[in-house]
């Protein structure tokens, strides 16, 4: 299999989003016409031109994943710790934190 | 507004020294104030504007993003005028490999570029900051993409360039985690020799890329030419070594489109 086209579209169009989307979903188009291989002339890809015919379907809307809160909890941590994982000074002279989904992997 | 792209890319050999260098020149050209941080040991950044005995001593002597990092100061102690009107480095050092185990047991170790950065950035004195990292993935980097508004990850036209872009993007994803508001500004293809099936090949998968995950494909692609590696022979962007050459022309290009896109 090909290594390059392989991991770019496994590995990364395949991939399920692991964060939110910046932006608002957006309205995608279905390509009815042939693929129509561009070319390529004095250092410049030619500007993408939309298909003749566009059947527009609306994106289904991401639907709200809500994970269950994590009810785990990590003990016996340092006050610096505690701190940096809630945000807030008074975190300081706690020594349990509960894990959460984006706690930097090198805390756990 | 101060505007902060980095040039990263674990693939080494991509272009991200070249491409950062050349397009802060261009952008300099315009007009603009542009601020470049060499944060690789490499220093290739920095030997794009000084000869090797200027930069080794400014490696040696502590005036570097070395010193600035390891002991947290702010950053405009270490900035260095070039010989280009709105242009300015701060330059790297060998001593750059040893970042990692420098950062280790710092507080907030992913944000201390960032830190370092502020003033710089919040005094509007530069339009543009450009920074270029080392081919690698560690917490490095992860401060390079933290201290970032924008990405732009240049890469070669070839397999091991699209499998090292695939990495790139997954540690995105783990930064976003810390850095929600970095965004990719595109993909830059560089070393191109456009008679090439596979450079026809990535071109197609990276147009999928753009098309399914919104992700841009600059429209200025970089060619292999031999004035690229004549002006780094002469510690010289390549416009300002032969600006009639078409290495300088299409990295004024991309510049105008990193200008075009690269705002809030």
């Amino acid at each position: 299999m090909p290594i390059g086209k392989d991991s770019i579209t496994k590995r990364v169009i395949g991939a399920p989003e692991t964060t939110p989307a910046p932006k608002p979903v957006k309205t995608t188009v279905k390509k009815t016409g042939p693929k129509v291989t561009p070319a390529f002339k004095e250092g410049v890809l030619p500007t993408p031109t939309a298909p003749k015919e566009l059947e527009a379907e609306t994106a289904k809307p991401e639907e709200a994943v809500k994970a269950e809160p994590s009810t785990a909890v990590m003990g016996n941590v340092s006050p610096e710790v505690v701190e940096k994982v809630t945000g807030h000074p008074e975190g300081k002279g706690e020594t349990h934190v509960k894990i959460t989904d984006d706690m930097p992997n090198y805390l756990l | 507004m101060t505007t902060v792209i980095c040039f990263a890319n674990n693939k080494g050999g991509s272009g991200k020294s070249t491409t950062c260098a050349n397009v802060g020149y261009s952008m300099a050209a315009e007009g603009k104030k542009v601020l470049l941080i060499d944060g690789d040991m490499q220093m290739n950044l920095t030997l794009s504007f000084f000869d090797d005995e200027a930069s080794l001593e400014m490696a040696k002597n502590g005036e570097n993003l070395y010193t600035a990092v390891t002991k947290q100061r702010d950053l405009a102690a270490f900035i260095k005028h070039t010989e280009y009107e709105g242009l300015d480095i701060i330059p790297s050092s060998t001593l750059m490999s040893g970042i990692e185990f420098e950062l280790f047991t710092m507080w907030q170790r992913e944000l201390i570029l960032r830190q370092g950065l502020k003033a710089v950035k919040e005094s509007g004195k530069y339009d543009y900051i450009l920074i270029d990292a080392p081919p690698t993935l560690g917490c490095w980097v992860m401060n390079i993409l933290c201290a970032s508004d924008f990405l732009i990850i240049p890469v070669e036209a070839s397999p091991w360039g699209l499998f090292g872009l695939a990495n790139m993007f997954e540690f995105c994803e783990k930064v976003k985690r810390i850095s929600p508001d970095l965004t990719i500004l595109g993909v830059a293809v560089t070393k191109v020799n456009d008679r090439k099936n596979y450079f026809k090949q990535t071109i197609d998968v990276l147009s999928e890329l753009e098309q399914e995950k919104n992700i841009r494909l600059f429209r200025t692609y970089i060619r292999i030419d031999s004035t690229i590696e004549k002006s780094q022979d002469e510690s010289k962007p390549v416009m300002a070594y032969k600006k009639v050459s078409r290495a300088a022309q299409e990295y004024m290009a991309l510049a105008k489109e990193v200008m075009e896109y690269a705002h809030r």
